[in-house]
């Protein structure tokens, strides 16, 4: 890659040369034009993403913060979608979820990508408000989220209870970094953590996109 | 001659064009308006004995019978789908240390209890662990039969050891389980009991650990 940049700037050098030269010599009018088109990016930015979990209560040992860093050149307003996934038997569900009792906080589900429940282990967390019991839910575990806040004149955030999904406006241009946080110290959402989840990695996947 | 300074003109203009599309085109493979980041929590293996209530204490009557049950519980703590291999012992104190305080004969298994104030002889325990006891050579010892501890149908089963004298257990149950030991009330083994115990506590400790 290296290479190819001093390829390029050695390439331009000759270039201008060559175009002086050709001014000097007929001073011709060469109109160079080139499009800045909208950027819309997103990459991955850093933040902790591996924790261990006290086998006594399932608390976290430290939190997961997943990071995002937007880039943007246009002012306009943009939309953006926070979602997560985890694995099962079945394939990726949602792993965000709010539980009905729960007026201020949202939570996300971890899978055991080592011995994958099925989807309906998933379910029961969802629906019951946690799970009724710990024998419904093996190999599922889940957390609260901190919630995601406004910042005025940057973003503003709505999470939207019919998709589970976090949907962001961006207000301004610029590179703007987003973290998710999965506090430490936490116990896991009521009878989500029993010694029916085995051993292994608990997972899920968090994506920002634009739409 | 005109035309060939227009040709060489324009060289240089092509290749600026040729350069700023490649430019333009390494900045699109870095930007895409999505990333994801996954999130591991890693959860151990917990494999724990805990005692779990039960009788611990009653006391000997004057034939030597004891008045109530003793049926120490515990509690066997696993996440771990596979089978687990378990050892239930005991031990009892000698003047020489701890010594085993299960044994079996004539198809009965026995727990020794030595009175922890004046202890026997290890002598004296094995005598009491024989076949054929001899009361006058096992004073401060009390032998009585233990019900064979009960199976639970695909989650635990024990089977004695008769060359070391212990029981084997066999945990194919992930999540709690609940088992004891019960000495019932009832005689002492012949001979163990007679004017040559001392009064006094006569104990034993039942261990269940994992192997």
């Amino acid at each position: 890659m290296k290479k190819y940049n001093i390829f390029l700037l050695v390439l331009i050098f000759y270039i201008s040369i060559s175009i002086s030269k050709t001014f000097a010599a007929q001073t011709p009018i060469t109109k160079l034009s080139a499009t800045n088109g909208e950027i819309k990016s997103i990459t991955t930015n850093g933040g902790q993403l591996s924790a261990n979990i006290d086998t006594q209560d399932g608390k976290l040992s430290n939190s997961l913060t997943p990071g995002f860093l937007i880039t943007t050149n246009s002012n306009t307003e943009k939309s953006l979608q926070l979602t997560a996934t985890c694995n099962t038997q079945e394939g990726t569900v949602n792993a965000f979820f709010f539980p009905l009792f729960s007026l201020d906080y949202h939570y996300i589900a971890l899978t055991n990508s080592n011995a994958l429940p099925q989807s309906y282990c998933v379910d029961c967390v969802k629906k019951f408000n946690g799970a009724l019991n710990s024998d419904n839910n093996p190999n599922v575990i889940a957390y609260r989220m901190t919630n995601l806040e406004n910042i005025p004149n940057v973003m503003k955030v709505y999470y939207d209870n019919n998709y589970n999904r976090w949907d962001i406006t961006l207000l301004k241009r610029g590179a703007i970094p987003l973290n998710l946080e999965i506090p430490a110290g936490e116990v896991p959402l009521t009878n989500t953590y029993s010694t029916c989840d085995e051993a292994g990695s608990y997972q899920a996947t968090i994506t920002l996109s634009f739409i | 001659m005109i035309n060939k300074n227009k040709k060489k003109s324009l060289m240089p203009t092509f290749l600026l064009a040729t350069t700023l599309i490649s430019l333009l085109n390494i900045n699109e493979v870095k930007a895409a308006p999505i990333a994801s980041q996954t999130v591991t929590a890693v959860l151990g293996t917990i494999s724990a004995v805990e005692s779990y209530g039960g009788t611990t204490s009653t006391t000997i009557d004057d034939t030597g019978s004891l008045t109530s049950p003793l049926d120490p519980g515990f509690k066997i703590i696993s996440n771990i789908g596979t089978t687990q291999a378990l050892t239930l012992t005991a031990t009892t104190t000698s003047t020489s240390g701890e010594v085993n305080a299960f044994s079996s004969s004539n198809g009965n298994v026995y727990i020794a209890l030595s009175n922890i104030t004046t202890p026997p002889t290890s002598e004296a325990i094995t005598n009491a662990q024989s076949d054929s006891p001899q009361a006058a050579l096992n004073p401060n010892v009390i032998c009585y039969a233990v019900t064979p501890p009960t199976n639970i149908e695909g989650q635990l089963e024990y089977s004695w050891n008769s060359s070391g004298n212990y029981y084997d257990v066999n945990l194919s149950h992930q999540g709690d389980t609940i088992t004891q030991l019960v000495v019932p009330a009832a005689s002492a083994k012949p001979n163990t009991f007679n004017g040559n115990d001392e009064s006094g506590s006569y104990q034993a400790i039942v261990i269940l650990s994992y192997n």
